[in-house]
């Protein structure tokens, strides 16, 4: 049976254009006249890299908006600027993606801007030389993050040693590279087949389109078969103990495979999630947060990628309550199987879903982030659209089945981010990374 | 941009309503500010507005056991909470549908918030947490609150949101009862709609839910008239979570109502040094070698004209490590190293040549053009969000009797401000006694204690 109470929030507007351009260029168009800008998103996917390569890309993506041919990095960004316009490259082991907004009146001068680049960067030993060096403080910079810390230490328990170095920046490998490497990674991967262009704002589409079109149609299309792979599945284990020598907070990082965006049970297990830690109400936040105090920031979530999502679940505690939370976690989990979510939690997190993906992507800004993202991991510009419907026809068996099959203790891995102290009585035989769960 | 109309209201019990309406879209805004907020909050008192805001945004004790976030969820909407200097807001956004019902909960929780002693206990854990993961845990956490605490002379400017252990560890319910009555009565409160609704009938809704509640007085601010930083100061901070060396500068700003323009010349200032790739602290002669991140910011939140008491004109910078020789810990780290020894990056030395310049030379009208175009356009990206949009027109309607500063703020910074103005600027900011902290990696305690700076930012629930 189907949850009653279906609501009739209002639906996500349905993109007012979405074609491809004979290049293979996707083009995704939404009139959003909230204020006078156009956001831009631009995804380039391509094929999963060698080891320690995500730097040069990395390196591409830092190189492109600093000039072109013709225009030195400064006199780029000062046009940019002027047109009031902020664009941002970067790069991970997926995509390139292009990121930023415009006044909307010089929206064609800036896709010619950045179509000059992204068609033709700067690639000069002068604009290479001190990108490689930039790349290699940010990445520097961004291993004393504790947050950082903990997810690469998560990538390397999910999927080994091997996997997670093709997803992790290795800094020696740009340090190494010319610019004819990047001319050659430039040729390789930056091609228009397979890539998505989307403009949220005041615009017109078809003037949007006439000038997209204008500037993006010579794009070579590049290899076809350029495209991201799914990443391997991972089993359950037991969490590994990552040191922190002096942290005073342990961050809890908990990960299961789950089903794909666009496998038919997806809806069910996330209403499933919204009821066992992705939302205020949700059993996870009340427990740990509400009633023990043990956390600040905490909660469950999917992790999307093409053609696989993950279940995460995380929690920043005190060195001193990191085992208590890791029991309440794994309390909650059991108790997804021992008391599936009620009609009434369901239909709480069926409205919360349903209403809130709306109120998140009110502002153009977070709808062409979120459009972008949907398109890139493979489901169709109508999935907004069509997700609130989808979630009403989820029946309450479908969550219990979802909440038993996807929550077992057993079936997560993870990492705990900590100082010695706070795992001490979790380490199993006192000693070993592995610990009790 | 099209403006829109704002419409204005004081109720009889004092409380003051700001409908700004945008038929764009299907969702609304809401924002409830009250006029208190971490500065003015009760003197031996400090973290008091703050843990109150974690109390507060349970609800009140007519709504639904589960409190407000879960009944905002269910109705598709989000919401959360804000300490600041001079107030402390409680935002939502939500579908259009919703209005009402966020209506009659921000007026049940103005009426008789739900304040419990477990979840006082709960709360001040959650802090406790909160203060972690924001300060006591990561790199540079104790930045921007160590340059307040450097520059300003009066405690309650100093203050950082948090409060003093011992302070948080005494607070009880009466005493929540007292800050309550004497700060969050309606004429203290500002209620602020924006997105999709129709002014008639919302103002009918408001009327509805909040004319029964009682007026009662409200206990004045305390007078925290923060003279002008006197000398410079100087602190090392030692940070056991760094790995890099780090520098914080921070200069008084103009006042924001008696010096405006001034004001906004310094907006500008900041732009021009540190925003984007063009800026004169990113390239060109004046930019400091080895430096790994650096940001030039307005508003000890990054945004100005947030409060009405002393701001800050804040530069962070972190030294990059890997090309470079010399770090800060080859240097002595005494906490009175001042000399050019104590800045392997020159990042000190750079903003002093930017700024000379610029007191000599009117910078560049294309570059003025182009970093203010830029500056404009990224705040008028805020109000595209119904619930950012209803915060920043409630702060400033609050902070300065003018909602429209926060619209007409894009236009004011893209030409109201001259290159002569900003000469002005940089020559006030030359002229100034700044504080300057340098951030020693790897040594200390991770202790709040130890480290004789510390502290977050008031961010909740």
């Amino acid at each position: 049976m189907s949850g009653p109470g279906a609501h009739h929030e209002p639906r996500l507007p349905l993109p007012d254009l979405d074609t491809t351009l004979p290049n293979g260029l996707r083009v995704v168009l939404c009139s959003a006249p909230v204020v006078p800008l156009v956001e831009i998103r631009l995804t380039v996917p391509y094929a999963a890299t060698g080891p320690g390569e995500v730097a040069l890309r990395q390196l591409l993506a830092g190189i492109l908006l600093q000039g072109t041919a013709h225009r030195d990095a400064d006199s780029f960004d000062t046009a940019l600027a002027t047109h009031g316009a902020a664009l941002i490259a970067g790069a991970d082991a997926r995509r390139f993606t292009v990121t930023g907004h415009t006044l909307a009146d010089s929206l064609p001068a800036v896709l010619e801007l950045m179509a000059e680049t992204v068609l033709a960067p700067r690639l000069t030993e002068a604009v290479v030389a001190p990108e490689r060096t930039r790349l290699a403080r940010r990445i520097e910079l961004s291993s004393h993050q504790p947050a950082a810390v903990a997810q690469q230490a998560l990538l390397r328990r999910r999927y080994g040693e091997e996997v997670a170095a093709r997803l992790r920046p290795a800094p020696q490998l740009a340090a190494a590279c010319a610019p004819e490497d990047l001319a050659e990674l430039h040729a390789r991967h930056l091609g228009a087949d397979g890539a998505v262009l989307v403009l949220v704002g005041d615009l017109r589409p078809e003037d949007a389109l006439a000038a997209v079109t204008d500037v993006f149609g010579g794009w070579h299309p590049g290899p076809a078969d350029d495209v991201p792979e799914p990443p391997p599945s991972f089993i359950g284990g037991p969490p590994l103990w990552a040191d922190r020598p002096g942290a005073v907070q342990s961050m809890i990082r908990l990960a299961t495979p789950a089903l794909p965006r666009t496998d038919p049970g997806y809806p069910a297990l996330h209403l499933a999630q919204l009821v066992f830690g992705g939302s205020f109400a949700s059993r996870l936040v009340t427990h740990l947060r509400e009633e023990k105090g043990y956390a600040y920031q905490l909660g469950s979530g999917m992790e999307s990628v093409p053609g696989a999502s993950t279940l995460m679940i995380e929690a920043d505690t005190a060195a001193e309550h990191t085992a208590a939370a890791l029991g309440v976690i794994r309390d909650e989990l059991v108790r997804m199987a021992a008391e599936p979510p009620s009609e009434r939690e369901v239909d709480a997190a069926r409205s919360y879903a349903i209403g809130s993906i709306a109120t998140a992507m009110s502002s153009p800004a977070s709808l062409a982030s979120g459009l972008s993202n949907l398109l890139h991991i493979g489901v169709g510009a109508d999935w907004l659209h069509g997700w609130g419907p989808l979630l009403n026809g989820v029946t309450y068996d479908a969550v219990s089945e979802a909440a038993r099959r996807f929550f077992r203790p057993a079936a997560f891995t993870g990492v705990v981010l900590a100082d010695g102290s706070a795992v001490a009585s979790l380490r199993r035989d006192g000693a070993g990374d592995r610990l009790d769960f | 941009m099209t403006r829109n109309q704002m419409r204005r209201l004081v109720l009889d019990n004092g409380l003051r309503v700001l409908l700004a309406p945008n038929p764009t879209g299907a969702s609304i805004g809401v924002a409830v500010h009250y006029g208190v907020g971490f500065r003015t909050e009760p003197k031996g008192h400090t973290g008091l507005a703050h843990l109150f805001e974690h109390l507060m945004i349970q609800g009140g004790h007519g709504s639904a056991p589960g409190g407000y976030l879960p009944q905002v969820q269910r109705a598709g909407g989000l919401g959360d909470a804000k300490t600041r200097q001079d107030l402390t807001v409680y935002y939502a956004a939500a579908p259009a549908s919703a209005l009402e019902m966020l209506l009659a909960l921000e007026a049940d929780r103005m009426r008789s918030p739900r304040i419990t002693e477990q979840n006082l206990r709960t709360q001040t854990a959650v802090i406790d947490e909160e203060i972690r993961l924001m300060v006591r845990n990561r790199p540079y956490g104790a930045f921007p609150w160590v340059l307040p605490r450097a520059l300003h002379s009066l405690t309650e400017n100093a203050r950082d949101g948090y409060g003093e252990s011992v302070d948080l560890a005494a607070i009880d319910i009466p005493l929540c009862e007292r800050f309550f009555v004497d700060h969050y009565g309606p004429g203290n409160a500002l209620v602020t709609l924006t997105g999709a609704f129709e002014p008639d009938a919302a103002e009918r809704l408001v009327r509805r839910h909040f004319e029964p509640l009682p007026g009662r007085p409200v206990a004045a601010p305390p007078d925290a008239a923060e003279p002008e930083p006197w000398e410079d100061r100087q602190l090392s901070v030692a940070d056991p979570h760094a790995g890099l060396p780090a520098v914080a500068i921070g200069y008084r700003m103009p006042d924001p109502v008696k010096e405006r323009a001034d004001h906004l010349a310094h907006v500008v200032l900041a732009a021009l040094l540190g925003q984007g790739r063009h800026a004169l602290l990113r390239r060109g002669p004046a930019a400091p070698t080895g430096v790994a991140s650096l940001s030039v910011g307005c508003g000890l939140f990054g945004l100005p004209l947030d409060t009405t008491g002393p701001d800050l004109l804040t530069l962070f910078a972190v030294y990059g490590g890997a090309t470079e020789g010399r770090t800060a810990g080859a240097d002595d780290g005494g906490p009175d190293g001042t000399d050019e020894a104590d800045d392997p990056g020159g990042v000190t030395e750079a903003l002093d040549t930017a700024l000379a310049t610029l007191v000599e030379n009117e910078v560049d009208a294309g570059l003025l053009r182009a970093t203010t175009a830029r500056w404009a356009s990224a705040a008028l990206r805020e109000l595209g969000d119904p619930s950012t949009r209803a915060q920043l027109l409630g702060q400033r309607e609050l902070l300065f009797g003018e909602a429209e500063l926060t619209e007409r703020l894009p236009e004011m910074i893209r030409t109201g401000v001259t290159g002569e103005q900003v000469s002005r600027a940089a020559a006030r900011l030359r002229a100034s006694h700044r504080a300057v902290v340098r951030f020693v990696p790897g040594t200390g305690a991770p202790d709040r204690g130890t480290t004789a700076t510390a502290h977050g930012k008031a961010v909740a629930p």
